[in-house]
């Protein structure tokens, strides 16, 4: 038995080794050293293959940098945006949103004191805090009052849990419109009247500017502004900031 | 031979009669061509009035494509309002196009609308010209309304920003209304929008009551030399008159633009020699710099703030220049007007200026010259904005990246909180906590089918625990399963006894069987053993057919007589007794 347990350790040991090994050269760390030296489409290179393997936070906020090295304000925005989308506590995406979006002449995109709570969790994190909290609330509410042994703490926790679930919904009701923001990528953006290339231009938008997406119509989407301005541009001008 | 030629005499008379007929009236066909005329509704217009200029051209149906009229002191609408006639008059049919113009002249005088040419169908027409004639207004009207300007005294600069103020004189008593929004005539200002609440008060002037309405507007020339200036306002008034024509007697409104006639400014040139630092800054102004900190590292940046305070062009200025500012890296300014109140030519102009040290050999920041000009004592100022002593540490990261940091690239740890905006924040070392993906996480069926399996749990505990509480809390419920289970386990052992000929078993099972049996469709709760074949007769009474009972009955004394008197058997009886038994216990729970 003693030496299974020794057996194991030393596999386990054994293992770390290439692990660590092969932490400072995933194509994270070697787009950071690369970001570093300057080499801004070689680092875009290692993030983008950093991307196609796993997906975080950081990974798409030092994405937003490099593209913002690269000029390319479009990219640079989805990606800070992403990232804020995943942790919506990131700080620095929010000002470096705000420094890109202020360099383009965008206004900034007002938001409501609604929309800052909502942001102390992702949106995926207030799905799973509904969903618990509800099914926390009928585990909690329900059943001792089946088995009838409900006691002043299960109603406490049971009030708590529903009070959870209520917020919880309201915040997922409240970030559902978000759900189809995007931003525009390309400078030469127009939004046109209909979906087709021949189609009168509306306006001409900006890279990183906010548009919302009201359905595909073969290579166009429809998009509406902040202003309340709708019309269509083509699918490769516009990426929604959850996929 | 006479016969036949007066007959064709009379023919040949009736066809030259016919040819005059078509003839003379074809005459008015050919003479209609094409005349044009021009003319006013009213050569004659009192000061403020509006009239109307009408281009007739007869005999044509086609509208030709004419611009406006121009002419020196008038107004005209922009697009003409046209019209189509057809007359007949003595049989002769006359068509006519009109178009018509509104126009409104700037002042009294005689004013020609002159003559053009226009084409039609391929050919040119003269129009001829048109005089009209604006008397001045009538003491009375000029006593019920003035508009004038308050503008300040001197010359003025170019690109200076002063405030003027358009008064409207309304004689108490007078009711009136605006009609349109007061609009200042002169291309060579550039005006603030009037606001749409302006001040009003009661005035005397000339001994005469008025209520006073001031627009306050910002004004900036924009060429130099003499530049008229103008505004006009349009009111409705009451006229004091009574329209009795109808059955409710309504007080007749006219309509009346007012303006107040052409002011010459003189606007200057700024003096030549424009002191280093100047930003085209026009006004009297009281100009800080300040810093947000004194000490810094190398690669962060510090904010210099210059505020400009006081009257001037804010709208026009640019933003000051840095200039001697080497080993310094100098970001484009972030500006900001402070408006004091809704004056746009009174406030605070701020300039944010993000500079960064890029080594440690500095110690101060330099000083800055600047420059305004002051109209009223029309010279230039300089201001002279000292140096300002920092501390420059080296920075906080080693020397091998120490160069890429300072072009901003600064690699800091994951909850390393910037505190500014102003320039891109560096990027993460780490990789952070791994997510899976962007997509909702409702729109991935693990999620549902976590849902289902919680929902199915939940459901089948929910029901399973609302059983046992009803198994709990029914006694009834409870006693009758319990006196089923009895039933089915005396049954049971009755046949076992029966199948090992165990008489005695048999029929002491048997016995209990149909007392618990009696229990249970008499719903009773005594203990079953005290129940007695005479009391199991007395509450089937009526229940049962006789045979039933008798088998009932039968079963019972076998029972009694093994008991008490050894009563011999046979292994068929026990297995008929045996059928007996589950056909009254099958009766019995029916």
């Amino acid at each position: 038995m003693k030496n299974f347990i020794l057996i194991l350790i030393a596999t386990f040991f054994l293992q770390s080794f290439p692990l660590l090994a092969e932490d400072a050269f995933t194509p994270f760390a070697r787009g950071n050293i690369q970001y570093q030296e300057g080499k801004y489409a070689e680092a875009l290179e290692s993030y983008q293959q950093a991307l196609s393997g796993s997906n975080s936070a950081n990974l798409h906020y030092n994405l937003g940098n490099t593209y913002s090295q690269l000029g390319d304000a479009g990219n640079a925005v989805l990606h800070f945006e992403k990232a804020l989308a995943l942790d919506p506590g990131m700080h620095d995406a929010a000002l470096n949103i705000s420094w890109l979006r202020d360099k383009a002449g965008l206004t900034e995109w007002e938001t409501t004191v609604w929309q800052k709570l909502t942001t102390i969790l992702s949106y995926n994190g207030w799905v799973w805090l509904t969903v618990i909290a509800f099914w926390a609330t009928l585990a909690l509410w329900i059943l001792p009052r089946i088995i009838g042994r409900s006691s002043l703490f299960s109603r406490l926790f049971a009030f708590l849990a529903a009070t959870a679930t209520l917020l919880g919904g309201a915040a997922l009701l409240w970030m559902n419109k978000d759900l189809s923001r995007g931003v525009i990528l390309t400078a030469d953006t127009q939004l046109r009247v209909a979906p087709t290339p021949e189609s009168p231009e509306l306006t001409q938008l900006a890279p990183g500017r906010y548009a919302w997406s009201e359905g595909k119509q073969g290579q166009f989407i429809r998009i509406r502004l902040a202003d309340g301005t709708a019309g269509y541009v083509h699918s490769t001008e516009w990426a929604p900031v959850y996929q | 031979m006479h016969a036949p030629d007066a007959t064709g005499n009379q023919t040949m008379t009736r066809l030259i009669h016919i040819f005059l007929f078509i003839w003379i009236s074809s005459l008015p066909l050919a003479a209609q061509q094409i005349t044009v005329r021009a003319g006013v509704d009213n050569p004659v217009l009192t000061e403020g009035q509006t009239g109307t200029y009408t281009i007739q051209i007869q005999n044509t149906t086609s509208v030709p494509d004419i611009p406006p009229p121009e002419a020196a002191g008038i107004t005209f609408s922009g697009n003409a309002s046209v019209s189509n006639y057809t007359q007949i008059i003595n049989g002769r049919t006359t068509m006519e196009v009109r178009l018509s113009w509104s126009f409104r002249p700037s002042r009294t005088g005689r004013f020609e609308i002159p003559g053009r040419t226009i084409q039609l169908q391929g050919r040119n027409y003269n129009v001829p010209a048109t005089i009209v004639e604006v008397q001045p207004m009538s003491e009375e009207m000029r006593s019920r309304f003035l508009l004038e300007w308050d503008l300040p005294d001197g010359d003025v600069y170019v690109g200076q920003t002063f405030s003027a103020n358009l008064k409207l004189y309304v004689r108490r008593g007078v009711e009136a209304q605006l009609e349109r929004m007061p609009e200042h005539v002169g291309e060579r200002f550039l005006s603030s929008p009037f606001p749409n609440n302006p001040k009003q008060e009661n005035t005397t002037r000339n001994g005469i009551s008025y209520t006073l309405v001031t627009w306050t507007t910002e004004l900036t020339p924009i060429q130099t030399g003499p530049a008229e200036l103008s505004a006009n306002i349009g009111l409705r008034f009451d006229t004091g008159r009574v329209d009795r024509s109808t059955f409710f007697a309504r007080p007749i409104q006219e309509s009346i633009q007012l303006n107040t006639g052409y002011t010459t400014i003189s606007v200057r040139d700024l003096p030549p020699g424009a002191p280093p630092g100047f930003n085209n800054s026009i006004g009297q102004f009281k100009v800080t710099a300040t810093l947000d900190t004194h000490k810094a590292r190398v690669g962060e940046p510090l904010t210099l703030k210059i505020t400009y305070a006081g009257q001037g062009n804010f709208q026009r200025m640019r933003a000051p220049e840095l200039s001697g500012f080497s080993g310094w890296r100098i970001y484009p300014p972030k500006s900001q007007f402070i408006a004091e109140g809704e004056s746009t030519s009174r406030g605070q102009q701020v300039y944010e200026f993000l500079i960064v040290p890029e080594s440690t050999d500095i110690t101060t920041v330099p000083s800055i010259q600047l420059a305004t000009f002051n109209p009223q004592t029309k010279a230039y100022q300089t201001i002279l904005i000292e140096e300002q002593k920092v501390e420059v540490a080296p920075s906080n990261m080693d020397g091998s990246s120490l160069h890429s940091f300072a072009r901003d690239n600064r690699l800091t740890q994951n909850g390393q909180t910037a505190t500014r905006g102003d320039v891109l924040q560096p990027i993460r070392a780490d990789f952070g906590k791994p997510s899976s993906n962007l997509t909702p996480v409702w729109r991935n069926q693990r999620f549902w089918l976590i849902q289902g399996i919680l929902s199915a749990f939940f459901i089948s505990a929910t029901l399973i625990l609302l059983r046992q509480r009803n198994s709990q809390t029914n006694r009834k419920a409870r006693l009758r399963r319990e006196q089923e289970r009895r039933i089915q386990q005396y049954l049971q052992q009755a046949r076992k006894a029966s199948a090992q000929q165990d008489a005695a078993a048999f029929y002491n099972h048997a016995q209990r069987c149909i007392q618990e049996a009696v229990h249970r469709r008499m719903q009773r709760e005594a203990r079953a053993e005290s129940l007695h074949l005479g009391d199991i007769e007395m509450l089937l009474q009526g229940q049962i057919d006789s045979e039933n009972m008798e088998d009932i009955r039968s079963l019972f004394t076998t029972a009694d007589a093994l008991k008490f008197s050894g009563f011999s058997h046979s292994a068929s009886q026990l297995e008929q007794d045996f059928a007996k038994l589950e056909r009254i216990i099958r009766l019995l729970l029916s």
